[in-house]
């Protein structure tokens, strides 16, 4: 309050303190300001690198200094004196050529500065005048005489400068003539010490030296300072701002700053290398730094320099305790993009890579979506790129004539108790729908369901099956001949396909006819269908019928079918009818329906509740659409979009997801909910491994901005390629056969029971490459077995035109060769003396001890190799020469041996052709051409 | 302890905020002589203190709204509200005191004296200075800017909440439509406050701080500023959550809330509920309750309150018949907001006039 002491409202001794104070205050505020924008935590780690990369270098030392040769560096040490002493002695001549190299440079910076390039000026602005005054209509002619005056005195100088440079050259040379021996020790010298100059470097520019802190000093660090932001632009990868796409600007490095670099595999983090630099972030690999970056990948916000404004996300909960001690961290909100946990980093590659049927190293992802495949995830969930496939399931447009009811009833009660691994996911009996109320509604919708299906459902009689079989012979049939690649069965334990119907109940579910019938023929039943005919004989078919006969479950047998109540199932008819004619009117409707009448309406309306036509062709439904949400951008819904419930689960989208898969009924819990809107999904009892593949692909589902030019499998031959994957993937070629190297996945069983893996299905590495379009044509519409003698079976699938032209494009261009039109085989046929010459190193080769030679066979046929008289149908030329040059390159673990071991290349049979490896291996395999033709 | 917090999430409701806030309100002129002694306000300055310290010991969630970046302002606009509010009461309850006994007030004591600009004004402006500067560093050293994700048309936060000094304009819109609660009112405010100059005739409080020489000048002010500003800024940042839903204040903000919402027409309830006949199609005819309940509230109202109630008899007199008009229509205006308020609470009322056919709704 103002005293008013001396006319004065305040004291001014008191105000001048106060004033001192708060000056004082906001001085110091000032520098906490400057200091908390210097003292970024990115500047303590680049620190950090440098002082590790700094003692990596100085361990480098003792070794890059023992490699160099001590005696040799002295010695070169001497003679480097001796020639510098020896130039002594031509010092006048020196220094002679020296002062005229420099008399020779000042004339031509004479010639060429002063008197060239004015002059050339000059010419320039005539030669506009004359143009312009021409184009007036002026008289030239001076001007022109000028112009050419000129230019004889520019071609002048330009001769001049012409003969000073010449003569310059000379005195170079002369020059480097007397240095030529001191600069040629000094040379060597240099290169002996690069290595260790090189660390020298290193080892300087990571020290603290005065200079280091003067550039990166506080408020001096706008100059030139080295301690900086580490950033990459990615123009191509935009960032999707919803308004406008701006650059994606990625800082990762600005920390994880030896992520490029080789050498820190086992340095804390931040400072580890990249765990694979050939296929990301190497300039080398498909997917460099500069171009692809890391968010597009990784997620999070790329421009970010701490640590959590950048959404780390943690890859499990034991990361996430040490993060909160370490870093404070807390989960990612109010962020464009969080970070994928690291398991399930593969997602991401379908932001490129997601028009492709698989992804190549990203073994999770391709899991994942096949499960989403061949589970029927995408029956009911649309899913952008995975549109139109096979249903999942079988189509029961002939049920009748397969299943009988009871079973049927049984099955979808409860999927498990036929088959513990069933893939029929369990509708029933779910956390919310185990009352007793739901329990008898749901009898009711199932009785119905099954009632609408055999209406519904064409007749099928099938075949007789032969009386007897042999149940021993048909499990050893079924275990070798390859029914495992697609199927599992109880009795087998080293291998379990599940890319078809798990076979271990199979004989309570089918009739001994039926199995027969479909063994010997699949389209019999079902025209469409995938399962292909293993070319069994009738014995062999009634054995293997006898044996799946013999596979079944007492327990489910036993079992009684659910038994629904009348009076429920009318219930729930009423509450549809309700809402299409009031409750007088449903009543009324419901009167004039009979039993049969209402089974069939309570069916399908409970067939479209439950969305079975998205994982089975039914009749009546062959157009409706799947009942799920969509997921084909669900990576990227908002998280506040989901219901947790009561769960009380994490909120976040991996979360939400395996929770879904773990038990999609638990999102129900605590909730009330009318019974037609309880949640539907079934629960699939999918193993952890499964569940995590799923999320990896549903992570994946973004609608992240990609420009075409990033988007893999759509350029060139991409779709080509795509078409005949698809094929391979519907056919499940991998249950065999390894694929671009993935698949094969029956050698599993092979390598657990110790057999042979040569005898296993071969890898089709370079197929497209090795085999004949038109033999390849040939053997997909009539296979034929190349190895008679081996238990497993090519099948004989019976494929369209399509299909298999989709095959074989695909075989060829993935191989960069051209498919159609077809090439000619022109294979030269050899002289006389080169026959002969060829037939002994055949022969002392000992090819025939393995390969089957038209009629002769080896002695252990049943390791045989393929009949080489039919080498000139099948093979292509260039493909025998890289075979027989190196055939484990082509299929790892083969049995060929490598004659010629590589890299060497040397001969084993040097007699022949002087020992060139490359003319034999020519001669042999236009012999093997050239005997198969002349049989 | 958590009976407590249900407890007062139980009680709090829009209504009983606005019951209390108002009971409050008249507490506050009722008892100024009390609160305004230093040692009873340093009480009511512990117990708020203590209120707040315990809501954050009990309940996270307010901890985590209460300490956003966003809401500190809060704090410093109820205390800084608070402080100003008790000053200046406590002069004006001094001053009145010695009014009563005859005495000037305090000001006058020393309102003939001169000081000098330089240094006694300019000095202090700038020690100001310094001082807000190093308070904003401060600040903004402790806290980071509250700034959200990239705007996405396809999905806006929940709760989308306007800055914090208009969180009582968005409450307004919870009971009026956009065009009177973003529009006519905001404007409305402005004019009137910019009219009261015009509009006091009031010599009396002057260079000097009294609540009894002008009571109908302070009561409706701090009526609008306090009831209908600064506490429903209060209310929309600690009570708003998702969906623009009321919650406790120690109430988790679940976004799936699902409360009671079924709002109805003046003309269904005249038309419908009270005549028992259907909705005319006619807009005008449909609405012609509404207008005339409108028109009765503009138009006939003043002229019989003024008839009515003495006090507006001399309030005319003293300031002739448009000042007295100006006065009426803004203080009906102001009066509008409560009155919907209680409508929609009481009656579930939703338009008075309701025409969607043009985007015109009351």
């Amino acid at each position: 309050m103002a005293d008013f002491k001396d006319e004065r409202a305040y004291n001014s001794k008191t105000l001048t303190k106060v004033f001192l104070w708060s000056g004082l205050l906001l001085l110091i505020c000032v520098f906490l300001m400057v200091w908390k924008d210097y003292n970024r935590p990115w500047k303590a780690y680049q620190r950090q690198f440098m002082q590790l990369q700094k003692e990596q270098a100085i361990e480098q030392v003792p070794d890059v200094v023992s490699d160099i040769d001590v005696a040799k560096f002295k010695e070169l040490y001497e003679a480097k004196k001796q020639a510098e002493k020896d130039l002594e002695t031509h010092e006048s001549e020196i220094s002679k050529l020296n002062k005229q190299s420099a008399d020779l440079d000042n004339q031509i910076y004479k010639v060429k500065t002063v008197d060239y390039q004015p002059l050339k000026a000059q010419i320039d602005a005539d030669k506009y005048t004359y143009m312009a005054r021409s184009e007036e209509g002026k008289d030239n002619e001076n001007l022109k005489k000028k112009i050419d005056a000129e230019t004889d005195q520019a071609n002048a100088y330009t001769q001049k400068l012409f003969e000073l440079n010449q003569q310059k050259d000379q005195v170079a040379k002369d020059l480097s003539t007397l240095y030529a021996r001191r600069d040629e020790v000094a040379g060597n010298l240099a290169k002996m010490e690069a290595d260790f100059l090189k660390l020298k470097t290193k080892i300087d520019k990571n020290s603290f030296s005065f200079l280091f802190y003067f550039r990166n000093a506080m408020m001096l660090d706008f100059l030139a300072p080295t301690i900086q932001i580490q950033q990459v632009v990615l123009k191509n990868l935009p960032e999707d701002m919803y308004f406008a796409k701006t650059m994606r600007v990625d800082r990762c490095m600005t920390c994880h700053m030896a992520i490029d670099k080789k050498g820190f595999e086992n340095a804390p983090q931040p400072f580890r290398t990249h765990p694979n630099l050939d296929l990301y972030i190497g300039s080398s690999s498909p997917h460099p730094l500069e171009k692809i970056g890391c968010t597009i990948c990784h997620g999070g916000m790329g421009q970010a320099t701490d640590f959590n404004t950048c959404a780390h996300v943690p890859n499990d909960d034991e990361q996430a305790k040490l993060w909160k001690e370490k870093y404070n961290w807390e989960q990612p909100e109010g962020v464009q993009s969080t970070m994928l946990p690291l398991k399930y980093t593969e997602g991401s590659c379908l932001k490129c890579h997601g028009t492709q049927e698989q992804v190549n190293f990203a073994p999770k992802l391709n899991r994942g979506r096949e499960l989403m495949i061949t589970r029927g995830c995408v029956g009911c969930h649309k899913v952008k790129n995975l549109e139109g496939l096979t249903k999942a399931g079988p189509s029961l447009v002939r049920v009748k004539g397969k299943l009988k009811e009871e079973f049927v009833e049984k099955w979808v009660w409860d999927p498990k108790s036929y088959n513990a691994a069933a893939r029929m996911p369990s509708f029933f009996q779910q956390t919310n729908n185990s009352d007793p109320d739901s329990l008898a509604r749901n009898k009711a919708e199932l009785h119905s369901i099954v009632r609408y299906l055999y209406t519904h459902s064409e007749g099928y009689t099938p075949n007789e099956a032969p009386a007897g079989g042999s149940v021993a012979n048909g499990k050893k049939i079924f275990k070798e001949i390859g029914c495992l690649a697609c199927h599992g069965i109880d009795d087998v334990t080293s291998h379990h396909a599940d890319f078809a119907p798990d076979l271990s109940s199979v004989g309570s579910k089918l009739s001994a006819a039926f199995i027969y019938t479909w063994i010997k023929n699949p389209r019999h039943f079902n025209p469409d269908t995938r399962m292909p005919v293993l070319r069994l004989t009738n014995q062999e078919a009634a054995d293997v019928t006898a044996y799946l006969m013999s596979k079944r479950n007492k327990a489910f047998d036993e079992a009684s079918a659910p038994q629904a109540d009348p009076a429920v199932r009318d219930a729930l008819i009423l509450d549809y009818l309700k809402v299409q004619f009031g409750i007088d009117g449903a009543k009324t409707q419901l009167a004039q329906m009979d039993d049969k009448a209402k089974e069939q309406y309570l069916g399908q309306k409970s067939l479209s509740k439950y969305g079975c036509f998205g994982c089975h062709m039914i009749q009546g439904f062959e157009t409706a659409q799947g009942i799920g949400t969509e997921l084909s951008d669900w990576g990227t819904k908002q998280v506040s979009q989901l219901d947790f419930g009561t769960t009380g689960l994490p909120h976040t989208h991996e979360a939400f997801v395996n929770a879904k898969l773990e038990n999609p009924r638990q999102f129900d819990n605590g909730k009330d909910v009318v019974f037609n809107d309880k949640l539907k999904m079934p629960n699939f009892h999918l193993s952890p491994e499964d569940r995590e593949s799923i999320v990896t692909a549903v992570l994946g589902l973004t609608n992240t901005y990609v420009p075409d030019e990033m988007t893999a499998g759509i350029h060139g031959n991409g779709p080509l390629l795509e078409k005949g994957r698809r094929v391979i993937f519907d056919f499940n070629c991998r249950g065999c056969h390894l694929i671009e190297d993935q698949g094969g996945r029956i050698r599993e069983m092979y390598q657990k029971e110790g057999i042979d893996l040569s005898l296993a299905p071969p890898n089709l590495r370079k197929e497209g490459a090795k085999v004949q379009v038109e033999w390849f044509h040939d053997f997909l519409m009539n296979v034929h077995p190349i190895r008679p003698w081996l238990h497993i079976h090519m099948p004989s699938f019976a494929w369209t035109d399509e299909k298999i032209d989709a095959v074989i494009t695909y075989f060829n261009l993935k191989e960069d060769e051209q498919a159609f039109p077809f090439k000619t085989i022109n294979v030269p046929k050899l002289s006389a003396s080169d026959l002969t010459q060829t037939k002994a190193m055949f022969d002392k080769l000992q090819c025939k001890k393995c390969h089957v030679f038209g009629s002769q066979v080896p002695a252990d046929l049943s390791t045989a190799a393929p009949d080489l008289l039919k080498v000139h149908e099948r093979l292509k030329p260039e493909w025998v020469l890289d075979w027989l040059k190196n055939p484990d390159a082509l299929s790892p673990g083969v049995r060929m041996p490598a004659f010629w071991p590589q890299p060497d290349d040397k001969s084993p049979v040097p007699q022949y052709f002087h020992g060139n490896s490359e003319k034999q291996r020519e001669m042999l395999r236009n012999y093997l051409f050239m005997l198969s033709s002349a049989k | 302890m958590h009976y407590i917090l249900d407890a007062i999430d139980f009680v709090l409701q829009p209504w009983s905020y606005f019951i209390f806030s108002v009971i409050g309100f008249w507490a506050m002129i009722k008892y100024r002589e009390k609160w305004t002694e230093p040692d009873f306000a340093v009480k009511i300055l512990w117990v708020s203190i203590g209120f707040i310290i315990f809501s954050m010991v009990y309940s996270t969630h307010f901890r985590d709204i209460a300490t956003l970046p966003d809401n500190v302002p809060i704090f410093l606009m109820v205390y800084g509200v608070g402080f100003f509010t008790w000053l200046s009461f406590r002069q004006a309850v001094v001053n009145d005191r010695r009014i009563a006994q005859g005495q000037p007030p305090v000001e006058k004591e020393t309102s003939d004296k001169k000081v000098y600009v330089w240094p006694d004004l300019v000095y202090i402006e700038f020690i100001a200075t310094i001082i807000g500067g190093v308070v904003l560093l401060i600040w903004s050293l402790c806290l980071h800017a509250p700034l959200e994700e990239a705007a996405t048309p396809a999905w806006t936060p929940n709760p989308s909440k306007a800055p914090w000094y208009f969180l009582g304009l968005q409450e307004m819109l919870v009971y009026y439509d956009p065009w009177l609660a973003g529009v006519v009112f905001p404007t409305l405010i402005i004019i009137g406050l910019m009219a009261i100059p015009y509009i006091d005739k009031n010599p009396k409080g002057s260079g000097y701080y009294t609540f009894n020489e002008r009571p109908f000048a302070i009561v409706p002010f701090l009526f609008g500023f306090f009831i209908l500003w600064v506490t429903l800024i209060f209310l929309g940042t600690f009570m708003r959550g998702p969906g623009w839903n009321f919650f406790g204040p120690y109430e988790n903000w679940d976004p799936h809330k699902v409360v009671v919402l079924n709002n109805v027409n003046l003309s269904e309830y005249v038309w419908v509920r009270i005549l028992g006949i259907g909705l005319p199609t006619n807009w005008f005819l449909r609405e012609i309750w509404g207008f005339l309940v409108i028109g009765f509230y503009l138009i006939g109202l003043p002229p019989l309150l003024t008839k009515k109630v003495p006090v507006l008899q001399e309030l005319l007199e003293k300031l002739g018949v448009v000042r007295y008009g100006v006065l009426m229509f803004l203080m009906l205006l102001m009066a509008a907001l409560p009155i919907k308020m209680v409508l929609r609470w009481v009656f579930n009322l939703k338009y008075i006039v309701g025409i969607p056919e043009f985007f015109f709704n009351i």
